[in-house]
């Protein structure tokens, strides 16, 4: 069942038919995250009949349990939208929450599921890592590639756990869990082999609306 | 904490401080309602610190095996705010169904409520509805909201079937709850009367369409 509140997270594993890959830590921490002013805005992507478009600002609402918000905390709403000869159709809208941080030249971002507490150490469900690009007017989005990742967990170069899919699963992805604490993470990824991880193609292509 | 989720309608009762005209019965039969095609697309409405995008499309989200009515509608509501002196935020978002009704000349606009998040079966007969008056002009969209006080009074002259419940006097800021119980035949024949027609208020929302 297609559920209302499908995240971007989903989305981007929808599309790029690829598993999510889940973190035990951020690539940063929250506390000291700023936020970054040019993801602001609403943003648009067009695929064949899909159209997503992908609401960014600072976080306005407290999260779950805490008394106000957090000032490096961003969020996200994703609205999806699709057109066929009957019509225009709303697939759903999903929110979370994320912080950016920068290393090198490279900027990344932690999500994590929307009404989750702030994020503590060991105490959340799992942040999703992407890398983006805002050039202009223009946002890229790169995803973790899951079998590269597995293939790096299991030769040990970063901490996590692979579980591998069932024989007669459809897609054959890997499950892959990072448990590598933000600093071997961010370490990591400014590596060359961290980098590659993420793929040369962005998973989402998005560009200004407003 | 604000609910995330905001109903569109229920933000808009919030927006303009009036309280929600809550009806047992919809104008019309969701399972014969058609879409209405013209409010397809992205609008936007402006105010002095915050601009809210409103998506509207025909309703995709189904449940395995059951679709919903082929004139069901959705919208998805996404609130930015942009006071001065603070960094721009997403205060609220919400998603909700709707369907629309023609009586006479005049286009109105059943949204279910509460919000049916979760989608389940019996949320398509929802307890309660709220209306509303729309207009699309090309790429201008205006909303007219049920005004609550007209309707108050139409009820206890028996204009009109439901119940009245006021305030305790002295208490501020306090709103009649306002609930009609007419069905849809009876809404029908109120809305067509001079009292039925200004039973909106005199302002409307007004939206510019952003993308179709």
């Amino acid at each position: 069942m297609r559920r209302i509140a499908c995240s971007l997270v989903c989305v981007f594993c929808l599309a790029t038919l690829t598993s999510c890959v889940g973190s035990d830590q951020p690539i940063s921490d929250v506390n000291t995250a700023e936020q970054d002013a040019k993801l602001v805005g609403v943003w648009v992507q067009v695929e064949e009949s899909e159209t997503n478009y992908l609401h960014i600002a600072g976080e306005g609402i407290a999260a779950k349990g805490a008394k106000k918000p957090t000032p490096g905390m961003m969020r996200y709403v994703l609205v999806e939208q699709l057109a066929s000869d009957e019509g225009v159709t709303i697939g759903g809208a999903g929110s979370g929450n994320f912080f950016v941080c920068k290393l090198g030249d490279n900027h990344y971002a932690s999500l994590y599921p929307m009404d989750q507490p702030p994020p503590e150490p060991g105490d959340v469900p799992g942040f999703w890592l992407m890398k983006y690009k805002v050039d202009r007017d223009t946002l890229k989005i790169w995803m973790l590639g899951t079998r590269e990742l597995a293939k790096v967990v299991e030769s040990g170069a970063l901490a996590g756990t692979v579980s591998k899919p069932a024989p007669l699963q459809f897609f054959h992805i890997p499950q892959v869990r990072l448990t590598a604490t933000s600093e071997e993470l961010a370490a990591f990824f400014k590596t060359q082999a961290g980098d590659k991880l993420f793929g040369a193609e962005p998973a989402m292509d998005y560009r200004r609306l407003r | 904490m604000r609910n995330l989720l905001t109903l569109l309608a229920g933000a808009l009762c919030v927006t303009t401080l009036t309280s929600c005209v809550e009806s047992k019965h919809p104008l019309s039969d969701p399972a014969a309602a058609k879409q209405d095609a013209s409010l397809y697309g992205v609008w936007v409405s402006k105010d002095a610190s915050s601009i809210t995008y409103t998506h509207i499309g025909a309703d995709g989200i189904t449940e395995e095996g059951k679709g919903s009515p082929p004139g069901m509608m959705r919208f998805a509501n996404v609130n930015h705010q942009e006071a001065k002196g603070k960094p721009p935020s997403l205060e609220s978002a919400g998603s909700g169904r709707f369907f629309v009704t023609q009586i006479g000349a005049e286009r109105y606009a059943n949204f279910y409520f509460p919000l049916d998040i979760d989608r389940k079966e019996e949320q398509l007969h929802a307890p309660a509805f709220m209306f509303a008056r729309y207009q699309v002009e090309e790429d201008t969209l205006k909303i007219w909201l049920m005004d609550p006080d007209p309707i108050a009074k139409a009820i206890e002259k028996k204009l009109l079937p439901g119940t009245v419940e006021r305030p305790a006097p002295g208490k501020a800021f306090a709103l009649p709850k306002v609930t009609a119980t007419a069905n849809s035949e009876e809404w029908t024949a109120f809305l067509q009367t001079e009292a039925g027609k200004k039973s909106f208020l005199e302002e409307p929302l007004t939206y510019r369409r952003l993308r179709k």
